[in-house]
Order: C-alpha cells, then sequence, then structure tokens
C-alpha cells in the first residue's frame, strides 16, 4: 500500500512537468494561430485561417527559402567537415580518441554568443584576418566576410558542428571492424569498401546530425542578427520580429507551427531509418 | 605515410577552427588597443572596467542563480522523473514520453515563444521567476534522459533482490538505485547548467526587460558595438566553466582509474 | 509423512490473455530440493516469482508454513531467492551486500556485524568484506548471493538458475557445494533450472514442466529411467523414441508396428490391437550382439561417432533407414571391426513403455 502511494508520488512531477510546460504552451500558439491581432499588439478572438495564408505572401516564402537554403547549406559543410574528421580519428588508439572528442565538445560548454562574438572579432572589415591578408599583402580591399551570407554559414557551422560529429563519431566507432576486414576480405576496395559498408551502417548517425543541425539553424536569429548584419531575414528572425517587434502574435505562432510540423516530419524520417530518440540531442 | 599527415592535418585544421574564435577572445582581452584589430600592448583595464560596471555585474550574478536554481530543480525532478518512468506503467505513460522529446527537437525559438505566450496567458510578470521557470523546461529531459540511460542499463533483478530482502519502494531506490545512478545524475546537471549558462534564445523571449542575464548583455553590447571589455567578460566565463569542467573531468578519471587498479 | 512448508492451490497466471500457469497444485516438502525443469517459456520462473511475493498469483493460494501469503509483500515474506546473475548490489561492498536484509529489518548494528561474520564463514569469504562485486569471480560472487539471502534466516531458498552464468567447470564445483551446504542448514531448496543434468544431480524430487503444467513429479532416478511422458523422456537425457501401433498381441508379449518392416516386440500390459505406444530406449542400454537373439534384433551400419573422452556417442542406421544413438565404451568401441554390419538388441528390461501418444 505504501508503495502505490510512493510510486504516486514520483509520477506526479513528470506528469504535471510535460503537461504544464511542454504541452500546454503548444496548445496555446496552436490557438493563438487562429486568431487574429489588432493594431496594438493584442489578440482579438476570431477563429480565421488568416495568418496560414499569409505565409504564402512571397515575402514570407522568400524568407521560407532562404531559411531552409542557409540551413541545408550548413548541414552539408557539417558533414563535409565532420565525416572525414570522424572516420580519422577513429583510426587513432581509444585513449587518444576520448581525449579528442573531449577537445570537440569543450569549447561548446561555453556560451555561444561568446564564441560568435569570437568570429566577429576574427570576420569584420577590420578584422584580424583583413588585417592579416592586407598586411601580407594578399589583398588589396578588406574581404566581406560577415553581414552576408557567408558570415552566417560560417556561424551556423560553426555554433552546429558539434552536433553533426557527436552522433556521426558514435555510430562510426560502433562499426564492427570486422565488417570492415570481411569486406576487404571478399575483394571490396576501399573506395567500395567505404561506400557500402561504412557509409551505410552510419545512416542513422548521420540522419540524426543532420537533424541537429537542420532545425536549430533555422531558429538561431542571433547568428543571422551578429554575422548577417540583419540584412538576411531567417525564420527565426521573422518569428522573433512577430513577437517582440511587429506585435503580431497570431502570425508569429502560425509560422512557429508551421516549423514544428516540418520538425515532427523529419524527426518520423529519422524513425523511419532507425533512429532511436534517446541519441537525438548529441549527448 | 604520407596519407596519414594529410589526414593529421585534416584534424589539427578542424581543432583550429573550433578554437581560434576563443583565443582570439582571450588575446585581446589583454591588448591595450581597443580597436582588437592589433596586438599593440599587455594590459589588465579592461578587467578593471569590468568589475566596475555595475549591470555587467548584476547581470552576471542573475545568470549563476537562473543556472543554479535551474539545475537544482530539473536534476531532481529529472531524476525522480526517469526512476518513474522507467520503473512504473500508468496511464498516458507513452503520451509523456514522446511529450519530453519535444523540448530536444524543436527549434528553441518555437520553445521560447511558446513558453512566453503561455506566461502573458497566465499573467505571470516576466522576470527572474519566469526565466528559472523556463530553463528548468529544457532541462529536464536532458536530464531524464542520462538519468534513464543510466537505469535502463541496470539489472532489473537488483529491484527484486531489494524487494526480497525486505526493502521497500522508497528504501530500494535510496540505498539501491539513486547510488548506482550518480554518475547520470552528475551529468545530467552538468548538461543542465551548461545548457542555462549558454541559453539565448529561450533567455531572450522570457527574461522580461526587468532581469538581464549574461547573454542577453552581451548580446545587446555586440550589436552597440564591439568592445574588450566583452573580451575580458568573455575570457572569466571561458576559464570558469573550462575549470569546472576539468575539476569534473578529473574527478572521474581519478573514480575510473580506481576501476581499473581494483 | 514429511512436513509440507509450502502449498500451492489452484495456482492460475496469465498477463492479459495469454495464460502462463494453468491450475497448478504442489506441495513442497520441509528440508528438499525441489527443482523446476523445463524449456524456457514453461512458467517455471514465474511460479518460483509467485512463491517469492515478487508477482501476484491471476488466482488461487500460495501458503508458506500453514499461513496464506495472498497480500504479504515480498520484503514481508521468509522466503529469499538466489537471482539469475546473483543481482549484487554493485555499488555495495561483500559486508555491506550480505547486511542489506537486516539493515531493512533494523536489526542493531553489532547483531549485524555479528551474523554477516558468521555468513562469511558459512560460505568461505572470510576476509573478503571490503571486496567490491565487481572484483570477485562468477563463484565467489554466487557464494555472496548465497549468504545475503541465507542471513535473513529464511524457511524457503529459492535459486532461479544460479549457476547459468557458471562455466562449466565451476558449475560441476558448485552444485556439490550447494547440495553440501543444503544438508548442513536443512533449508530447503526451491530450483528452477533448464539444465537437465543439473537438475538429476541436485534435486531430491523433480517437477519437469511444459506450457505451464506440470509433466511429471518425481524422483530424478524415477524420471530417467521410467519415464510416464515422451516429453519427459525427450527432455531428460537422450534417448531414442519410436511411436508405433500395436499389430497383434501373441499371449505375453506384444508386437509393435513403428513403419513397414520394423516392428519392436514388447511385453504385452494388457494391450489391444492398435493401441498407440511409445517405446523409449537410452543410448547406453542398446546391446551390440553378435547372433541374433529370439527377438528384436536388428542390422546396423555406423554412420558417424563423436568421441568424448570415456565413451563414444555413435550414429547408427537401421535397415529401416531410421536412426539410432548408441552409447559405448571407447575400447569396445575402438575394437569393433566391420562398422558396416553389426547387430543390436534391445531387450524387454532395457525399454520403457509408454501407453498413448503422450
Amino acid at each position: 500500500m505504501k508503495d502505490k502511494l510512493f510510486k504516486k508520488i514520483i509520477t506526479i512531477p513528470v506528469i504535471v512537468y510535460a503537461l504544464v510546460l511542454i504541452l500546454l504552451p503548444l496548445i496555446y500558439i496552436f490557438i493563438l494561430s487562429f486568431l487574429k491581432s489588432d493594431s496594438y499588439g493584442g489578440v482579438i478572438n476570431v477563429f480565421n485561417l488568416g495568418n496560414y495564408l499569409k505565409i504564402f505572401d512571397m515575402v514570407y516564402i522568400k524568407v521560407f527559402v532562404q531559411s531552409f537554403l542557409i540551413a541545408l547549406v550548413t548541414t552539408l559543410i557539417c558533414i563535409l567537415i565532420a565525416y572525414p574528421f570522424c572516420l580519422f580519428i577513429s583510426q587513432k588508439k581509444k585513449k587518444t580518441q576520448t581525449l579528442l572528442m573531449a577537445l570537440v565538445i569543450l569549447p561548446f560548454l561555453t556560451n555561444s554568443l561568446i564564441r560568435t562574438y569570437g568570429w566577429i572579432v576574427l570576420l569584420r572589415k577590420e578584422g584580424v584576418i583583413n588585417t592579416i591578408l592586407l598586411n601580407l599583402n594578399i589583398i588589396d580591399n578588406p574581404l566581406s566576410l560577415m553581414y552576408n551570407n557567408l558570415g552566417i554559414i560560417i556561424g551556423m557551422v560553426y555554433t552546429l558542428l558539434p552536433f553533426m560529429i557527436l552522433p556521426l563519431y558514435s555510430s562510426i566507432s560502433k562499426i564492427d571492424n570486422r565488417l570492415i576486414e570481411a569486406s576487404k576480405d571478399l575483394g571490396a576496395g576501399s573506395m567500395a569498401t567505404f561506400f557500402k559498408v561504412i557509409v551505410p551502417s552510419t545512416v542513422t548517425g548521420l540522419f540524426n546530425g543532420s537533424l541537429m543541425v537542420f532545425i536549430p539553424c533555422i531558429g538561431y536569429f542571433f547568428i543571422a542578427d551578429l554575422l548577417g548584419g540583419g540584412k538576411l531575414m531567417l525564420l527565426g528572425n521573422l518569428i522573433k520580429n512577430q513577437f517582440l517587434t511587429a506585435r503580431n502574435w497570431p502570425f508569429g505562432a502560425a509560422i512557429s507551427i508551421t516549423l514544428l510540423i516540418i520538425t515532427f516530419v523529419l524527426v518520423k524520417l529519422y524513425k523511419k531509418t532507425g533512429g532511436k530518440m534517446d541519441d537525438l540531442g548529441g549527448f | 605515410m604520407k596519407k596519414r599527415i594529410l589526414k593529421n592535418i585534416f584534424i589539427i585544421l578542424v581543432y583550429a577552427f573550433l578554437y581560434l574564435p576563443i583565443i582570439i577572445l582571450v588575446v585581446f582581452s589583454f591588448n591595450t588597443s581597443k580597436m582588437n584589430i592589433t596586438f599593440e600592448g599587455f594590459t589588465l583595464k579592461w578587467y578593471q572596467t569590468l568589475f566596475s560596471n555595475r549591470s555587467l555585474l548584476e547581470a552576471f550574478f542573475n545568470t549563476i542563480i537562473v543556472a543554479v536554481t535551474s539545475t537544482f530543480i530539473s536534476t531532481v525532478i529529472g531524476t525522480i522523473s526517469a526512476y518513474a518512468l522507467n520503473r512504473y506503467n500508468f496511464k498516458g505513460k507513452g503520451f509523456i514520453m514522446k511529450l519530453l522529446y519535444i523540448p530536444i527537437v524543436i527549434p528553441e525559438i518555437v520553445l521560447g515563444i511558446s513558453l512566453l505566450s503561455v506566461y502573458t496567458l497566465l499573467k505571470l510578470d516576466l522576470g527572474m521567476m519566469t526565466l528559472i521557470l523556463s530553463h528548468i523546461a529544457f532541462s529536464i529531459p536532458f536530464v531524464i534522459i542520462s538519468v534513464k540511460t543510466i537505469l535502463d542499463d541496470l539489472n532489473p533483478n537488483l529491484y527484486d533482490a531489494s524487494k526480497d530482502l525486505g526493502a521497500g519502494g522508497l528504501e530500494t531506490f535510496r540505498h539501491i538505485i539513486l547510488p548506482s545512478l550518480i554518475p547520470g545524475i552528475t551529468s545530467g546537471a552538468m548538461l543542465a547548467f551548461t545548457l542555462s549558462l549558454d541559453d539565448v534564445v529561450i533567455s531572450y523571449f522570457t527574461a522580461g526587460p526587468s532581469s538581464n542575464t549574461l547573454p542577453l548583455k552581451i548580446y545587446s553590447m555586440i550589436k552597440t558595438g564591439i568592445t574588450p571589455e566583452v573580451n575580458a567578460l568573455s575570457t572569466i566565463i571561458l576559464v570558469v566553466t573550462f575549470t569546472i569542467i576539468l575539476l569534473f573531468t578529473l574527478k572521474q578519471m581519478r573514480s575510473l582509474k580506481k576501476e581499473v587498479v581494483r | 509423512m514429511e512436513k509440507v512448508i509450502v502449498k500451492l492451490e489452484n495456482i492460475k497466471k496469465s498477463y492479459g490473455d495469454k495464460s502462463i500457469i494453468k491450475n497448478l497444485n504442489l506441495e513442497i516438502y520441509e528440508g528438499e530440493i525441489l527443482t523446476f525443469l523445463g524449456p524456457s517459456g514453461c512458467g517455471k520462473t514465474t511460479i518460483l516469482r509467485m512463491i517469492s511475493g515478487l508477482e501476484d498469483a491471476t488466482s488461487g493460494k500460495i501458503y508458506l508454513d500453514g499461513k496464506d501469503m495472498t497480500g504479504v509483500e515480498a520484503k514481508d515474506r521468509e522466503i529469499n531467492t538466489i537471482f539469475q546473475s546473483y543481482a549484487l548490489f554493485p555499488h555495495m561492498n561483500v559486508y555491506d551486500n550480505i547486511a542489506f536484509g537486516l539493515k531493512m529489518k533494523k536489526v542493531p548494528k553489532e547483531e549485524i556485524a555479528k551474523k554477516v561474520k558468521e555468513m562469511l564463514e558459512l560460505v568461505k569469504l572470510t576476509g573478503y568484506e571490503k571486496r567490491k562485486p565487481s572484483e570477485l569471480s562468477g563463484g565467489e560472487q554466487q557464494r555472496v548471493a548465497i549468504a545475503r539471502a541465507l542471513i535473513n534466516n529464511p524457511k524457503v531458498l529459492l535459486l532461479d538458475e544460479p549457476l547459468s552464468a557458471l562455466d562449466k567447470k565451476l558449475k560441476k564445483q558448485m552444485r556439490i557445494e550447494l547440495k553440501e551446504l543444503q544438508q548442513k542448514l536443512g533449508i530447503t531448496f526451491i530450483y528452477v533450472t533448464h539444465d537437465q543434468s543439473e537438475a538429476l544431480s541436485l534435486s531430491n524430487r523433480i517437477m519437469l514442466m511444459h506450457n505451464g503444467k506440470i509433466v511429471e513429479l518425481t524422483t530424478p532416478k524415477d524420471l530417467y529411467e521410467h519415464p510416464k511422458t515422451k516429453f519427459a523422456a525427450d527432455f531428460i537425457g537422450d534417448a531414442n523414441i519410436f511411436s508405433g501401433k500395436v499389430l497383434n498381441i501373441k499371449e505375453t508379449f506384444a508386437e509393435v508396428l513403428i513403419n513397414a518392416d520394423f516392428k519392436i516386440i514388447i511385453n504385452n500390459d494388457n494391450f489391444k490391437e492398435n493401441d498407440k505406444v511409445t517405446i523409449v530406449i537410452r543410448p547406453e542400454n542398446i546391446k551390440l550382439v553378435t547372433k541374433d537373439k529370439d527377438y528384436n534384433t536388428y542390422n546396423i551400419k555406423i554412420k558417424s561417432s563423436i568421441y568424448d573422452g570415456a565413451y563414444y556417442t555413435v550414429i547408427a542406421k537401421m535397415e529401416t533407414n531410421k536412426e539410432l544413438k548408441i552409447l559405448l565404451p571407447k575400447d569396445k568401441y575402438e575394437l569393433l571391426k566391420d562398422k558396416d554390419m553389426l547387430k543390436v538388441h534391445f531387450s524387454f528390461e532395457d525399454m520403457v513403455i509408454i501407453k498413448g501418444e503422450r
């Protein structure tokens, strides 16, 4: 009997938490997305689909396309860096591997703004890179390394790279070495072994990493703000503006819900490829 | 041979990419020039001005308060919840489990604005309270997962053995399960703490005008212009985080070594 | 009559629609080693868990020493368990593991210390107090598990496949240790295993189970030598099993048709024509003969053989294409000349006859 009471007491917190701090907020913005805003930033309780129709304005479609392009390019670059990196690391001694992976995680335990700020110091017109290149007479005029798409992508890749490296490394290091040996034994060359044995066994890790890079990339408005100079509008910036500047909460909510649906579809796909939810989050 | 050198060069380049901005920050925090372009001489003056900057210090303390409080609460709730989820079946458990993954996968900005909306709906004034509540909201799932991973790996017979030897539910949790969970709980807490220190997006929406945290303060400082004060502040934060992590790792390595020696 | 210590009355257990135990009645005597033997999924562990109180029966009653245990939680039953792979608490040392049960009962510290010392002596682990389970060998872990259970002075000790995690040699040694310990303490052991040789060597009685029902409940010797079911004959030890029909009856004999040209003569035991009969012959009971006997002599050819130290296990083919497993002493086998032209004989005393098709 006492055990039943104990069970009740310890199951309540997680239920309350999940319902009040996760479900309720989502339901509320879902409802909000069908309401109307007045011109003073308030909300009128009139059901309508106008917020969703508004998304199909060219202006906003452009924002969606830009966001996805940036996210896609960022994801691809992350894969191109992370895949060989993980592969090379996994060939090192076990102890070295642990150390090297710790070194990957270390910088990311500090504030992402601080790191972004470091890039500003490096990339701006009077920044370290331009100064060095100018002084060495490699260039005559400073390069535009930030306040454009390049800056945003550098910032995004930098901030999100570990989320690609961690799942990828864990799936690459889990490959049974005997598989590789078996493949070579059966006459496959290095290339064939790579594409037929290694890549297929890392598909879930690859998908996991892509998910953890792609999705945050859409929402990191501060990177677009700081390194893009506010020139390029990403979905994150759009949502932020609707909530804080334009004060059109219903429209902001509609964009958020759209973004949520896209996220859920991607997660579903990830699970279809055999991915586990517990592996998401990178840690 | 040549191949190996190329591979190592690649690895080094990646690490250079990862560490370059951090090193630059630290170096320029000691630079006499205000311009952050070339290193002109060594000084500590930016650190001095930093410590006389009251709003910055206030933001720093706010950040620590939020991080410590939210880490403590989310670690306690997360640990209890992980145990409950691992141990018991209840109505709607599957649904609750699905909900727990939402804060991990959805874009932070969506979580941020939806929390903001609910606070407004519930007429909660934005401030430290809402900030802490939001940090708890995104930290709990991470704690749950890191604790649950260990729980799932525990020998299920341990529960039975404990019961068989006369322990009730609470006693089993206290004497048998909790001690085995310590590594999962510490790593969950570490995660919650760093996530809280790092958070910009969710704080941005839920802090309100009255309470400033460091990331928000830095954000506004960077937007208005670059000053070496920010470098100095960043350096301090870096040193603090690295020290905590180093101590934690050393402690873990020591206990690991003990295991190996045995 | 011996005293009944545990009694199971009309026990049924099902998970949802799936019935695991179908109406089981059982009396376990004080001081015996009773083994639940059966293939995995036969329900043996479920019964054990119901006796320990870790699981409730769907219906029926369990009595311990005459008291109804319905509603009594595991922690309050005077029964303890040795779990599969021991379930020692990994973060506690040997002392704390063994002391755990008494600590839960709030026994004074000095008394616990005294009792733990006794237990360590009993299982020959004195001096191991401070070690962690991870620093112990399989056999040592097993002994800690035994001490941890016995310190509570249980009326019954349940053992759930306790030897499955050990290697073969250690298994045999621990069998002896367990049996000696039981004889010394006189506590009832209920032992679960799927290993028939373990069951045969350790038990006073074996309860053979299949699909949630008792197939046979008897002594190891009886179970091996006089199985009453085809399942028992097949599950316990090696056996050549032939099923057929009574063809005709000649006074004290019955002729059983196995297939086409293959007939076996058995003792008539009130058979009628067309009765279904199963004949079991253990490999070690098949005798090689040089001349035809009056009955049941068959020509065989040896197909293959496996050397096993003292014995050869021989697979032979009968003229009717049936395969026959024969166990031959090493010297006898190696002296065989023409392995293609041998004769075997099934004598009446070596055959076990099971009526019907069970």
